[in-house]
């Protein structure tokens, strides 16, 4: 008994000392460790590896933060952030495509960071990044890289063909592509990511602006089903006449760069990551003299260029409970020195970068075309039932290029469709 | 038994009640009263009580009868396949040969193989420019060029329903082949005596072993295909143009894209009566066979 005595307040003398002990191991550990959450993209633009690399750069500067990132592919990334914003562990940090910013801001999922900015950002970045991260006059989130789809265009088959130049227009493009595929350069000179997914709309947008038309009126009616009938048209015609790869409407960004990197197809559109690898000789067939990039070109007499953007930014979610650490993060991620850095496969948010020897080497072309593109680029519909438009859209748009409905029914059942969400 | 024996058992029943109940039945209620209401995915604002409108909404949405019908077309064409197919490879492997141990082995591969490795693989078999069906065809000279499998609209569903069957229908002949083995051999044998031919042994005895294994089979492939979800989303996402969009990504997209929690939960509970009603109208066949 009196051992067990002895044991009893030993017992309790340890465990009333030991937040004593716990406190004094705390302060001697220094300031509070934070922890953040950051949900990123697993595909193009800045690989899993690079924002990892980043990150652990971060934390070195930063001892008292830990980041855990987690990456998914972007088709899942806006419902990931959706349902874990629902439950009791919502992410710190979050990338967010520009076509969501409206939703989530209606939502109030995103932190007002105006005036957390610093000046240097708000001067030194391209205008269009805080175009797309602003809504109602409030900052949203910080630009991690601008995009747009690209004209990539073969100059060895081109040149094959007789054509010295790169197609200044519509009609052009497609009178080349017809020269291809009659002189048996290559089977189906165009292959495009039509599947019916968010790519699919990327491709339809850049035609679409091609013909100087877009998706909704100034005052946000959708008038696609008059303005928009061009465009399909030419998507269907290419289909028709041979000249588009009829596994386009199956294939997602990765797919077409494979196909123009294994030298089956003159001309398609993609991001600008398309670039530095179709110029691999590790993921390319082709030489790096063989690869043209330029900003699509619009049609004769409409326009003389089209883009469309495909931006993304970094923001903070409302729930988050450490503001200013998750600020810290993404401002890190995109500071001009770290985009530099990682610059290989996405071109930086800096106005400055581009006057840079080291970032021109042996991509002017790209950067050229990024420059223009990027002072010339439209944004899909920006509105918070956009998902579930685009979803009724693809839907419509790929019945049309299956030759179920003519395009301009398409888009006028598409449009009545978007007009019912509730 | 006596009664407090009885209430000993009531007692160590109560853990699994507690278990199944918060696991199971806990979500299929809360799935239950989310019909009833316009609740959202993030449930920012209050919901609403809305009744029976969900549902009656559910029957004229085009999107939801249409991917129905999918789902319906997907398990009949895919469960009948798998039966005929699964029940005549279980017999064939029942039978005496060489190596018959190894293609029983070999037999359980495909269904082991999990059914989002299966989509993948499926999926780059059916690749138009580098997958390995275009290619065997063209080899053996059925087809002049390769074609697109997925992307083409008439041939997208059924390429789903073959990648599906190849792995499914071994669970069927492991079935059919455990049934098979339970047979006496005497019944067989007594039949060959009394001057049964092969056809009548296999429909008045082999055939009526059997069909007892068969109908958990039906069942739960019944069950799995009316609910298809992930390989079809893996394949195709739904498309083309909606063309293989199933019950359940139909319910998913409700859901979680256009953040519809209560329509979604609606057209959920609307999925899991149909597998009832197939599933009572099917025993309800067999008992009524059964007993006459």
């Amino acid at each position: 008994m009196k051992k067990g005595g002895l044991f009893l307040v030993c017992l309790l003398c340890s465990l009333a000392l030991s937040p004593v002990f716990a406190t004094g191991s705390k302060e001697s550990q220094g300031p509070e460790q934070i922890e953040l959450r950051f949900l990123g993209m697993a595909q193009a633009a800045y690989s899993e590896q690079n924002v990892n690399d980043m990150t652990a750069d971060f934390m070195k500067e930063h001892p008292n933060i830990k980041v855990y990132t987690e990456f998914v592919p972007y088709e899942e990334l806006r419902n990931k952030t959706l349902l874990a914003y629902g439950s009791n562990r919502p992410y710190d940090a979050v990338l967010v495509d520009d076509i969501w910013f409206a939703e989530y801001v209606s939502k109030g999922m995103l932190r007002d960071i105006t005036d957390q900015i610093p000046t240097s950002y708000k001067k030194g970045g391209l205008a269009g990044g805080w175009n797309f991260t602003t809504k109602q006059g409030k900052v949203y989130g910080v630009p991690w890289f601008l995009d747009t789809m690209y004209l990539y265009y073969n100059t060895t088959m081109l040149k094959a063909a007789g054509f010295q130049q790169a197609p200044t227009s519509i009609e052009d493009m497609v009178a080349m592509g017809k020269a291809l595929k009659e002189k048996w350069i290559v089977e189906y000179p165009f292959v495009f990511s039509l599947a019916q997914a968010e790519a699919l709309m990327c491709v339809y947008s850049n035609f679409l602006e091609a013909y100087g038309a877009s998706f909704q009126d100034k005052n946000g009616k959708y008038t696609l089903d008059t303005t928009g009938v061009q465009a399909l048209e030419f998507l269907l015609q290419l289909k028709e006449n041979g000249l588009l790869n009829p596994n386009s409407l199956e294939y997602l960004e990765e797919d077409v760069r494979r196909v123009f990197s294994s030298g089956d197809a003159a001309f398609t559109l993609n991001w600008a990551y398309m670039f530095a690898l179709a110029t691999d000789p590790k993921e390319s067939s082709l030489k790096k003299e063989d690869v043209g990039v330029m900003v699509l070109p619009g049609a004769s007499g409409i326009k003389e260029s089209a883009a469309m953007s495909g931006s993304m930014g970094l923001s903070v979610l409302a729930k988050s409970p450490h503001l200013e650490e998750a600020l810290a993060y993404i401002l890190y991620l995109s500071s001009k020195d770290v985009q530099d850095t990682y610059s290989n496969l996405q071109l930086p948010v800096w106005t400055a970068s581009y006057d840079d020897p080291k970032l021109r080497e042996g991509r002017e072309l790209l950067v050229e075309a990024s420059k223009k593109a990027f002072s010339i680029m439209n944004v899909r519909p920006s509105e918070p039932n956009y998902q579930e438009a685009s979803a009724i859209l693809q839907q419509y748009i790929q019945s049309a290029l299956y030759g179920d409905i003519p395009p301009q029914k398409a888009l006028q059942e598409a449009v009545q469709k978007i007009s019912e969400i509730k | 038994m006596s009664i407090a024996e009885a209430r000993k058992c009531n007692v160590l029943i109560v853990p699994m009640v507690v278990i199944m109940g918060t696991m199971i039945g806990w979500p299929l209620l809360q799935t239950f009263f989310l019909s009833f209401t316009d609740t959202t995915l993030m449930g920012l604002e209050p919901a609403g009580f809305v009744g029976w409108q969900n549902f009656v909404d559910a029957f004229h949405d085009d999107g939801f009868l249409s991917s129905l019908k999918v789902s319906l077309l997907f398990a009949l064409v895919v469960v009948t396949s798998e039966m005929v197919l699964g029940t005549s490879v279980g017999l064939l492997v029942h039978q005496p040969f060489i190596g018959r141990s190894l293609v029983r082995a070999l037999l359980i591969l495909p269904w082991a193989v999990p059914t989002v490795v299966n989509a993948i693989m499926w999926r780059l078999i059916y690749n138009p420019e580098y997958g390995a069906l275009n290619s065997l065809l063209f080899q053996l000279g059925i087809m002049k060029e390769y074609t697109s499998w997925l992307s083409n609209a008439d041939r997208a569903l059924p390429s789903i329903m073959f990648a599906d069957v190849w792995k499914n229908f071994s669970l069927v002949a492991l079935i059919t082949l455990s049934a098979l083995q339970t047979l006496p051999l005497s019944q067989i044998e007594a039949a060959k005596i009394d001057g049964a031919g092969a056809g009548q042994r296999f429909f008045y005895i082999t055939l009526p072993h059997i069909i007892p294994s068969l109908q958990v089979a039906l069942v739960l492939r019944i069950i799995e295909t009316v609910k298809v979800f992930d390989i079809i989303y893996i394949m195709t996402k739904g498309g083309p143009a909606n063309k293989t969009r199933s019950g359940s990504i139909f319910v998913y997209q409700e859901a979680f894209t256009n953040s519809r929690m209560g329509s979604g939960s609606a057209f959920a509970i609307i999925m899991v009566a149909l597998i009832m009603i197939l599933i009572c109208m099917y025993l309800r066949v067999l008992t009524t066979k059964r007993s006459s």
